[in-house]
């Protein structure tokens, strides 16, 4: 559910940007960029802890 | 020298984010291929991976759309540095001698190694493209295609839709499964 809703969120910013709505649509790829770095966040804490 | 855009780098400029959006929805189609071939279905990394393809797509519509802009470059480093830490940690996952890694080769190498590649490859030619800075559009003025452009577009546009639908089917409504052997929604498939 998670990961479809990323990829459905990147359509929505493809739409927005292709309705001439370029403020929204980078915005909304930011939270989507910001929404896959949580996603992923707990494999950057086994990365760092690994590692120190 | 004037500082105005230069009409002739940014057209070029326009024909070779066209060329990277049919070079993203090719690795993504082959994603795909792999996927319904092999029947070896992409675990959370390589969705997440996926993903990220996916905002570098969107990232070049948006300088289709609005011509080159430094901001359109920019959602692209990122969506590729994204990309690239999340598939350099699945290749570090399978570091250890002996791992199979996960899925089969492609000429050699595992999905996520060639996606580490070209990822960082997407790293260098955004830099290397910003470089020619006379190709930037000072506004968001909206830009009419081209029929190559449209069809990217709209390829770009397809194949993350159906890659929603494809995460649906196979996590169904929680998490993903790490190693995923069948699709959640449709367990005879």
């Amino acid at each position: 559910m998670v990961m479809s809703g990323l990829f459905a969120l990147v359509a929505v910013t493809m739409g927005l940007a292709l309705a001439n709505r370029p403020r929204t649509a980078f915005w909304l790829f930011l939270v989507t960029l910001v929404l896959v770095g949580l996603t992923f966040r707990h494999h950057i804490t086994d990365t760092l802890a690994i590692s120190l | 020298m004037d500082a105005t855009v230069d009409d002739r780098a940014a057209e070029a400029m326009r024909a070779l984010n066209v060329l990277a959006l049919f070079a993203v929805v090719a690795v993504l189609a082959t994603a795909f291929a792999m996927q319904f071939v092999r029947h070896e279905l992409p675990c959370p990394l390589c969705l997440l991976q996926r993903i990220a393809f996916t905002l570098i797509a969107a990232g070049l519509i948006y300088n289709l759309k609005f011509g080159p802009r430094a901001r359109g470059y920019g959602l692209i480093l990122v969506a590729a540095a994204l990309g690239g830490a999340v598939s350099v940690r699945q290749i570090l996952l399978h570091i250890a001698p002996g791992d199979p890694g996960y899925g089969s080769p492609v000429f050699g190498l595992h999905y996520y190694t060639w996606a580490a590649i070209v990822f960082a490859v997407a790293i260098v030619a955004t830099a290397l493209v910003l470089l020619f800075d006379r190709q930037l559009s000072p506004d968001e003025t909206p830009r009419r295609f081209g029929g190559m452009a449209r069809l990217g577009i709209w390829l770009a546009v397809a194949i993350t839709v159906a890659n929603a639908g494809n995460a649906l089917v196979e996590c169904g409504f929680a998490e993903c499964p790490d190693n995923p052997v069948s699709y959640e929604l449709l367990p005879g498939l």
